[in-house]
């Protein structure tokens, strides 16, 4: 195999040290964990919906009544126990899975009366990829029962850099999306501009809080176009991120930025990508040593009794040459 | 930082890649689970990687494929911002009025039982095709009374028509009312 398509073979199967997967089976799974407890309140009003409301999507399509409370109430406790111990490492070949599965009961079921959110797509996708690989070969409880963590391996690279490409995926679909729908009109920016004005309305329709700044900006048109050229830019432009280390850390923040820039405009809060999480796949699918130092010696000495590998793992290859 | 790598343990193979003797040792027995996980045939394994990374990459970029408008979960178009809106917005709502008669915004848990704004516009949209604005008009009366908003003495479910280029939330085009309630004393 010669040319682009060993270049990717030899990026995507890359070796990388465990404690790199390690930590993002800890942010995505802490995460995770972490939006089942925060947004417990609204998944318990969700419960309290009518039945004439549901609309079943995704794995519950064929889910002609809604679940009753009591198994919601089984499947959410499920996904924060099994979240919990994927977060530490416990078990994984079993908590990995049935936190993949029971996520993506849960947001499923709640995307199911007739608004989908868009905002745990990437989430759940994350979760499926750390279900089915070793992400708890270090940093983890599972880790501590064994001598030593294991040496740099394509069996903790190839995960990240898969959890990379459905990263830049996403966004990429979206792009595409905006010119198959709104084609020219998107490049000008009068979509974007109705879609913000369209946004605000409807929220303050509903006594929602709205955008403070929408009114002002909006008087503003010709700053749409470079807006929405910039949108597409970050979209489209997804999977240059994947070239090298720097164009990576260039898109993570653009990508960053226009998340900024719909909170700001819409009030609409996509804390998946603006946390960094969603990101970090990305990151960390070039090589280089997991940030934080700081961090990774107290993990190292709180679940680690043998040394790692001592050579990081070399530098994965560019896509790029 | 790392020590040093304990000899015939750690080491990588000699390409830079696993399959020394560290890993086969240390992995045995481990619940780390994973697949692609053979470390006795390295050459053998990167067919798994590849093909799970085609294989997701296709998934998520298969809606791509269909119609722009198509919408699913966790696969999906993104189709939210996509659609060109227009100017003219028509949106369905329910809102209070107070003793002299003036538009109180009530909040979308009020609306819809939900914090969600936008699941809130969207009962509402919802219970109107289905002709059920009487019986929202009342759920919602029944909210306003639970929540202690004694400033609010009727309900309404309208339908308001907004001017986007005018952006003027609070004051729409017109507001027609669908069903009307007096919230129960």
């Amino acid at each position: 195999m010669r040319g682009p398509a060993a270049r990717f073979v030899n990026w995507l199967t890359a070796p990388a040290r465990a404690e790199r997967l390690a930590m993002l089976r800890i942010l995505v799974a802490g995460y995770g964990v972490v939006w089942l407890i925060v947004r417990a309140p609204h998944l318990r009003t969700v419960t309290a919906f009518t039945e004439e409301r549901w609309r079943p999507i995704g794995v519950l399509a064929g889910v002609d009544a809604p679940p009753s409370d009591g198994l919601v109430l089984v499947v959410v406790v499920l996904a924060v126990l099994s979240g919990v111990a994927v977060v530490v490492g416990w078990r994984h070949r079993v908590a990995g899975p049935t936190f993949a599965v029971t996520l993506l009961l849960v947001t499923t079921w709640r995307n199911g009366w007739g608004q989908i959110f868009h905002t745990e797509n990437l989430l759940v996708l994350h979760v499926m990829v750390l279900a089915i690989v070793p992400a708890s070969a270090a940093w983890s409880l599972d880790a501590r029962r064994r001598a030593a963590v294991p040496g740099p391996s394509d069996r903790f690279g190839w995960p990240i850099r898969v959890m990379a490409l459905l990263t830049v995926s996403t966004y990429f679909v979206a792009g595409v999306a905006k010119i198959r729908y709104g084609g020219a009109d998107w490049l000008d920016g009068d979509v974007l501009a109705h879609q913000i004005a369209f946004d605000n309305v409807r929220k303050a329709a509903v006594g929602s809080p709205a955008s403070p700044i929408a009114g002002v900006l909006l008087e503003w048109r010709w700053l749409f176009t470079p807006m929405a050229l910039s949108t597409l830019v970050v979209e489209l432009g997804a999977p240059f991120a994947l070239l090298t280390s720097r164009t990576a850390r260039l898109w993570a923040g653009a990508a960053w930025l226009f998340h900024v820039g719909i909170v700001v405009t819409m009030v609409i809060l996509f804390a998946y990508p603006l946390s960094l999480v969603a990101l970090t796949p990305v990151l960390l699918a070039h090589g280089g040593d997991v940030p934080l130092p700081r961090v990774r010696q107290w993990v190292d000495r709180r679940f680690r009794r043998g040394q790692s590998g001592g050579a990081a793992a070399r530098e994965a290859p560019t896509l790029h040459r | 930082m790392p020590g040093p790598i304990p000899a015939g343990r750690f080491a990588a193979g000699p390409d830079g890649r696993s399959g020394g003797p560290y890993a086969r040792s240390s992995m045995d027995g481990d619940s780390s689970g994973g697949i692609g996980g053979d470390e006795s045939a390295p050459g053998r394994r990167r067919w798994v990687p590849v093909l799970v990374a085609v294989v997701a990459v296709a998934t998520v970029l298969a809606p791509m494929f269909g119609s722009p408008a198509s919408d699913g979960f966790p696969l999906s178009t993104y189709p939210m911002f996509a659609r060109d809106r227009g100017d003219d917005l028509r949106v369905d709502t329910v809102v209070g009025r107070d003793t002299e008669g003036a538009v109180v915004r009530l909040s979308p848990e009020l609306i819809s039982g939900g914090d969600e704004p936008v699941l809130a516009a969207v009962t509402v949209s919802r219970a109107l095709a289905a002709g059920r604005e009487e019986s929202l008009c009342d759920e919602v009366a029944a909210r306003v009374v639970d929540a202690g908003r004694t400033d609010v003495r009727v309900v309404e479910v309208v339908s308001e028509h907004h001017d986007l280029d005018r952006f003027a939330p609070d004051e729409p085009l017109s507001r027609r009312p669908r069903a009307r309630c007096e919230v129960p004393r």
